[in-house]
């Protein structure tokens, strides 16, 4: 363990997983408490697309992956406010066709994708080191912005309506987070791969919000809860693989332990309720 | 300025779907009124409240609000909506709640001034609230989160006050409780009510609009009996005792009708 510490990439691991986890844990508080998950598994699925597109072109499939992600939040944002009923309809379908659009681009693409894996189950220990210079710049932008819209987007997110009537600008606000969360998808991708995205998205602010009974403290615990399971994932993985000989993807196996913690927390909860009132 | 009506719907239509919600409404609300919204469910109460909010925009007519356009007199309108529409368990303390409805006002990059603070202060406390500042939403009761959102918005400082269903999930006792509240503060501005309980609200109110996808508008709470079985089909209750004659809308004072009468 200790000599795995040395190596470079290992290190690139750790620093990315910290990085991503501000990010993440600030931004899934906001897709926790404002019930919009499955926007986030829409924008991440649809960033899948951008990867496909990427491979076929030849660019960087994160690059496409960014591009894709941000395009779909501004339309999900512009559509949101006019299709009332059928908004949840759209979103499957953004959901679905940025995958088949990623699963055809690879299947056109010449020879064997043979990282196509990690961009579905990710990759913490391949990150580069331009990624965690990117990690970095998003939370940066994450933390300014939360921190100087902090009372409009709490207004927003907790009753859109009354803040509409109130004379905030809804819409701006809406968008805005949208595209925090459409970059916050595609740097978690990294991590987790873009099906399991939601679940680092959404696990540990659900886990916090069994304690905290405020948006800051939440985003506060999110972004602990969410380093831990990262890092517990990292070393559980390598751990496993030096003591057992398992060679398990780090991604799942932090997701399992965010689960694990959730389940935790829930029960723990339970306990102190005896009857429910 | 006086004369200009608080709100002001002319031959307003909204269709949904091939269903008319509503059909040529139309409707003035006065300074100093008290005007309860009332009709059957599904008769477009609350569509007819979304369009003075601005909410949703008519298919045809006009809705005017302070003489302007609903998206323009966006923070002159304090507005209470039901418990339904909002997420009651929503990590958010009691003064951070009240203070939200003072966040378009302050400006965006600001901080709230002394001003702001002082406003915020006073609706505490007109809504008795100041010991539970720091209570999260959800472990508040029915009737506490009731003038948690009134007072969030008093802070806007409205020129009219919207309710939507104030006492619809609340027990009839502290529903009582929030009309005696809000008879208080129809001394101090425009109130506009929506309930489908009409019996309740009568006691209150000084004008009366039926909804039932056309607006009959009354005056007075006097509403005619047989109109308001009309409207619902069966018959109707009017639980407080009605004065038959009240005095003119802002000086009406029926403050308590405790017994009930039939």
């Amino acid at each position: 363990m200790i000599e795995t510490l040395s190596f470079a990439f290992f290190q690139r691991a750790i620093i990315g997983g910290l990085l991503i986890s501000v990010a993440c844990g600030i931004v899934g508080s906001l897709v926790v408490v404002k019930r919009m998950s499955s926007v986030s598994g829409s924008i991440s699925h649809a960033a899948f697309g951008g990867v496909g597109l990427g491979y076929f072109f030849g660019f960087d499939p994160m690059l496409g992956a960014a591009g894709f992600s941000v395009l779909s939040s501004v339309g999900i944002g512009l559509s949101y406010r006019r299709l009332q009923g059928s908004f949840d309809t759209l979103l499957s379908m953004i959901w679905s066709l940025g995958m088949a659009v990623g699963l055809l681009f690879i299947a056109l693409s010449p020879g064997y994708a043979p990282d196509l894996m990690s961009y579905l189950f990710g990759s913490i220990l391949l990150v580069p080191e331009g990624f965690l210079w990117f990690a970095f710049a998003l939370d940066a932008a994450v933390i300014v912005v939360v921190a100087l819209l902090f009372r409009e987007i709490q207004v927003v997110v907790f009753d859109e309506e009354f803040a509409q009537v109130s004379g905030v600008n809804v819409e701006a606000i809406w968008q805005t987070l949208l595209i925090m969360t459409a970059l916050t998808v595609v740097t978690v991708m990294k991590v987790v791969g873009a099906i399991l995205v939601i679940a680092l998205l959404t696990f540990p602010p659900a886990i916090a919000r069994q304690f905290c009974t405020n948006l800051k403290p939440l985003m506060l615990w999110s972004v602990l809860i969410s380093a831990a399971t990262t890092m517990l994932g990292l070393f559980g993985s390598v751990w496993l693989g030096q003591a057992f000989d398992l060679q398990l993807p780090t991604g799942p196996l932090v997701i399992l332990i965010a689960a694990g913690a959730y389940l935790l927390a829930s029960v723990g909860k339970w306990k102190k309720k005896p009857t429910a009132s | 300025m006086s004369d200009t009506p608080i709100i002001e719907l002319e031959g307003v239509s909204k269709t949904f779907g091939y269903n008319a919600v509503l059909e040529d409404v139309n409707l003035r609300v006065a300074p100093g009124e008290f005007l309860g919204i009332i009709g059957p469910n599904g008769g477009g109460k609350t569509v007819l409240l979304r369009l003075i909010l601005g909410l949703i925009a008519p298919d045809k007519g006009l809705v005017r609000v302070l003489g302007r356009a609903p998206d323009e007199a966006r923070g002159k309108v304090g507005y209470v909506p039901q418990f339904a529409r909002f997420d009651a368990e929503f990590p958010i303390s009691v003064i951070d709640a009240v203070r939200s409805g003072r966040v378009a006002r302050k400006g965006l990059l600001r901080r709230f001034s002394a001003a702001d603070h002082k406003v915020v202060d006073e609706a505490l406390s007109s809504l008795h609230l100041k010991d539970l500042v720091d209570r999260q939403l959800g472990k508040l009761s029915g009737g506490q989160l009731q003038r948690v959102m009134i007072a969030r918005a008093l802070v806007c400082e409205p020129s009219v006050l919207l309710l939507d269903e104030p006492t619809a999930s609340l027990d009839p006792e502290i529903g009582h409780g929030v009309y005696e509240l809000l008879a208080e503060l129809s001394h101090r501005m425009t109130l506009v009510i929506v309930s489908h309980d009409i019996g309740v609200v009568s006691g209150y109110v000084t004008s009366v609009a039926c909804v039932n996808r056309r607006v009959f508008y009354h005056p007075t709470s006097d509403v005619p009996r047989d109109l308001v079985e009309q409207l619902y089909h069966c018959p109707v209750h009017f639980m407080p005792p009605r004065p038959s004659d009240l005095p003119g809308p802002g000086h009406a004072d029926h403050a308590c009708h405790c017994q009930e009468s039939k």
